[in-house]
């Protein structure tokens, strides 16, 4: 079978190495020369490598993503245990899209299995073994040589190491260059060293911590220092060091300065060193395990598209296909029947299960798109496909996303539709502020997207009026949809009025009113309040009101509450004449508490708020928002309960435009064509970015390490926004912009960042140090003079009666 | 003041052979390697005091020159700097303590 190897870093001699084992061409990612084709595509990403290869056109969900971890142990771009943190975050973040990972040996096999856990694709020791490089023309004479260092030479832990290298370079007349590799720091030393040449002779150092994992994984430096010929020097006492020694291809160095120094003993021949790369890393083996294992995955993503492509006896979760419903939906599907969509949602159950689970599983349930996967927080939650989706048509964004997520929007470019069913531009007084950077974030959200899903048309109208470029022809209004039948009123007494909320309540000056108006009905009628969600309102419990509060519940178990209470009323506050910011997120509120309500027995009681006279949904109470118009709307509402139905089995139906049965999902499959990509979307990519995003949002700071007073006092907006409370703190300022900014920042702690304040105050505490050793050079000098005058005059004292007189 | 100004660097008879290494890096704008040549010097107990001082000034001098913003690799050999010194420093101070002892004892 023919192959293409696609590469971020083409000219990278692993790559180079694996398209040769593979027989394969190799090619920038994304190719210049068009569409490479699905069949036979290898997309090889190293995370050392710097960026990821973005996955070829044609190629999505039937390329192999195969990761190559060789090497990875040493490519951790900080250092400290926060910079590991990140780095494990990004290997498990870019592990979730491949389908083959690739380790140097067992041993970093069993680590990285263990780190990445049930993320972990299949894995396959394919450790780097370079061919043998050329015979040194002057094997006899091989001074003057090159020194090459590699691993951490900046590490302050290896500072012994570094100089004793160094200066041992120095005294043998050697010539010191950098090893390809090198990711900490390199910047630094490149500048001063040269890279070596591979083809000249040399040595090479290298200096890692002595880590378990260190002693399990051998660096690419090394296995192409081997296979070179070139004798190895490391401070890493494991296998490799016990296989240098033995084969006298090089040895183990101790950490202390003068133990290296001494150390160093002339190596065997070239032909050891390129011996012991042969049984170390025998190039046949590797060779045929990548083959053997890079056809397995090939087998196993064409038996997942196979799978994936069987006329299903019906997707993973909901009824089959009914294309008979979809006579009241556009005539064509926005994706095509195989279309999928891709939904970044990092909101809670409640939210995605209304606005994404709802709409899409009804599209998905007509046959009118191919699937659809919710992504949150870099994880794949749910699929409706059984063979997990590899490919998207189109990328939905649901609401607010987490930082990283807007990262990963950034990286992957690529457009995307932006639901929103609140109007989060607004700053109501109910509750606290949303947060200013979440605010800023769906103000570019709503700028970026393609099309805007808004839950209701006013919300459309407000948002517009927020949103600099936000036309009318980019909004869809997408209203909530209801599923099955509106469920029959039990007959009977209200067991309960429920006060339903999972943010505050929205309402301010009226929530007197109608408290008390809750009040009066609860002890006039005998009534209990059941909270869900918010907590109760204070003072019903102290005025002799049976209050229950059962916190949030998962909507469908919320459902089911509602189901066993009914009959009951559901309150459905929302202030009305409140002040502008306020009203203008009231306003832009649904009524999808009347579709909860509705489907399960439960009479709705609301105020004459503009998000329930806007509604379509029918037979609803509406009352002023005064304690006498709550006291006749809640009176109404129990009278509701008690009266007699004619007949049940003509109980109202949905609107249509709201039944997802009928024609409730057309506006989002009128949204979604809009948002149809040119191209698929890989879903490893997304995974890939993940990681990217990881490491470029990995503060070099922890928070408890983070010297929160020193930011505060070097920035004064920043203090300004943490003191009127719109900024959390300091280090959430630092991580979520300061820090891409440039703001300087340092630590409390050992662990230093290199802020030009901290470095100022390394620098003083260097000349303190300076002068007081100075300081105590002179006292130390002058004692001793004393001393020997001393001495001096003991000896030579005269005898007392030689003394004058 | 230019690193390069740090050239040359005052000879005496008990400055260690590092000064002279350290002086080759300058001239070679290696100015990390100089300053990680004479960071053993402030750890060697053997080091004479003017040894010692002649190595912490050019470390110091070095390091706070103008040069790019410092880097990791910068601050690695301050924080090592300030390590040594501080261990020269303790070390001062025992030398110091004994030798009043013995100053005490004579008088």
């Amino acid at each position: 079978m023919s192959r293409l190897v696609v590469a971020a870093d083409p000219a990278s001699p692993r790559a180079r190495h694996l398209a040769a084992i593979l027989e394969a061409p190799i090619v920038l990612a994304p190719p210049d020369s068009g569409p490479a084709g699905p069949a036979g595509t290898l997309v090889w990403t190293a995370p050392w490598s710097g960026r990821w290869a973005m996955t070829p056109q044609g190629a999505e969900g039937a390329a192999v993503h195969v990761l190559d971890l060789v090497g990875a142990a040493e490519a951790c771009p900080g250092r400290g245990a926060h910079a590991q943190d990140a780095w494990s975050r990004a290997l498990v973040a870019m592990c979730r899209g491949a389908t083959l990972l690739l380790v140097g040996s067992e041993a970093e096999r069993g680590h990285w299995s263990a780190l990445i856990g049930a993320a972990a694709p299949h894995v396959a020791v394919v450790p780097h073994a370079p061919e043998a490089g050329p015979e040194p023309a002057s094997a006899k004479k091989p001074a003057p040589q090159t020194v090459r260092i590699s691993g951490d030479p900046a590490d302050p832990a290896l500072a012994a190491a570094l100089e004793a290298a160094i200066a041992w370079a120095r005294r043998h007349g050697h010539k010191l260059a950098l090893a390809a590799g090198t990711p900490v720091d390199a910047q630094l030393w490149a500048a001063t060293w040269p890279a070596a040449d591979p083809t000249q002779p040399g040595w090479l150092f290298d200096l890692r911590r002595d880590t378990r994992l260190a002693r399990a994984s051998t660096p690419l430096a090394v296995a192409s220092a081997l296979a070179a010929g070139w004798p190895v020097c490391t401070t890493v006492d494991g296998a490799l060091g016990e296989a240098l020694a033995a084969s006298g291809a090089g040895q183990v160095l101790a950490l202390g300065g003068a133990a290296l120094d001494l150390g160093v003993s002339s190596p065997g021949p070239a032909s050891a060193a390129r011996e012991l790369a042969h049984t170390l890393f025998d190039p046949e083996a590797a060779a045929s395990r990548l083959r053997s294992s890079v056809a397995r995955a090939e087998a196993r993503g064409d038996a997942a598209r196979r799978a994936w492509r069987r006329p299903a006896s019906g997707p993973a979760s909901g009824p089959a296909p009914d294309p008979a419903g979809a006579s009241a939906l556009p005539p064509s599907s926005p994706l095509g029947r195989d279309g999928r969509v891709l939904v970044f949602s990092d909101e809670p159950e409640h939210l995605v299960a209304a606005r994404v689970h709802a709409p899409f599983g009804a599209l998905h349930r007509r046959g009118l798109i191919g699937g659809y996967a919710v992504m949150r927080r870099g994880a794949v939650v749910f699929d409706t496909s059984p063979a997990k989706a590899t490919r998207f048509d189109a990328v939905w964004v649901h609401r607010s996303i987490d930082p990283a997520t807007r990262l990963v929007m950034q990286l992957i470019a690529r457009p995307y539709a932006y639901d929103i069913d609140d109007n989060l531009l607004a700053t109501p007084a109910h509750r606290d502020r949303f947060n200013p950077l979440s605010h800023l974030a769906v103000l570019g959200l709503l700028q970026g997207a393609t099309v805007v899903s808004c839950a209701t048309a006013r919300l459309g109208r407000l948002l517009a009026s927020r949103v600099d470029g936000l036309r009318a022809q980019r909004i869809v209004a997408t209203p909530n949809l209801a599923q099955g039948r509106p469920a029959p009123v039990p007959l009977g007494a209200p067991t309960a009025l429920i006060w339903a909320s999972s943010d505050q309540p929205a309402i301010t000056h009226s929530r007197g009113d109608i408290v008390r108006a809750v009040r009066d009905t609860c002890l006039a009628r005998g009534l209990r309040l059941i909270a869900v969600g918010a907590a109760p309102p204070p003072g019903l419990a102290e005025a002799g009101v049976e209050v229950e509060w059962v916190g949030m519940l998962p909507p469908a178990q919320y459902q089911a509450f509602l189901r066993d209470l009914a009959p009951a009323i559901l309150l459905c506050p929302l202030d009305t004449g409140a002040d502008a910011e306020t009203q203008a997120f009231i306003d832009g509120k649904s009524d999808i508490k009347w579709i909860e309500a509705l489907s399960a027995g439960v009479v709705p009681v609301s105020s004459r708020a503009p998000p329930y006279l806007d509604s379509d949904l029918p037979g609803q109470i509406l009352c002023g928002n005064t304690y006498e118009g709550w006291l006749e709307g809640l009176e109404a509402a129990h009278a509701a309960c008690l009266a007699p139905r004619a007949d049940p089995a003509s109980v109202m139906s949905w609107p249509d435009a709201r039944d997802a049965a009928v024609s409730g999902p057309a506006p989002w499959a009128q949204a979604l064509a809009r948002a149809r990509l040119d191209r698929p979307l890989a879903l490893a990519d997304v995974h890939a970015a993940h990681g990217e995003a990881e490491i470029q949002r990995a503060p070099p700071l922890t928070r408890e390490a983070f010297d929160e007073a020193f930011y505060l006092e070097c920035f004064d907006d920043i203090r300004s926004a943490v003191e009127d409370g719109s900024v959390t703190s300091g280090y959430d300022h630092y991580v979520a912009c300061g820090r891409a900014e440039g703001r300087l920042a340092r630590a409390t702690g050992g662990d230093r960042s290199i802020g030009l304040h901290e470095w100022v105050r390394l620098m003083h505490e260097i000349d303190r140090l300076h002068v007081g050793t100075e300081r105590q050079d002179r006292r130390t000098a002058d004692l001793e003079r004393r001393l020997a005058l001393r001495r001096t005059l003991a000896g030579h004292r005269p005898a007392p009666a030689q003394l004058p007189a | 003041m230019a690193r390069q100004q740090l050239l040359p660097v005052a000879h005496g008879p008990d400055e260690p052979p590092e000064i002279d290494v350290a002086q080759r890096h300058i001239q070679a704008h290696e100015y990390r390697l100089a300053a990680a040549c004479l960071l053993p010097v402030l750890d060697r107990p053997g080091s004479t005091p003017g040894a010692a001082h002649a190595a912490a000034s050019l470390i110091k001098g070095l390091l706070t020159a103008d040069a790019p913003p410092p880097t990791l690799g910068d601050q690695a050999q301050a924080v090592r700097a300030i390590e040594l010194l501080t261990a020269l420093s303790s070390r001062q101070a025992e030398q110091l303590e004994r030798l009043q002892a013995m100053l005490d004892e004579l008088l």
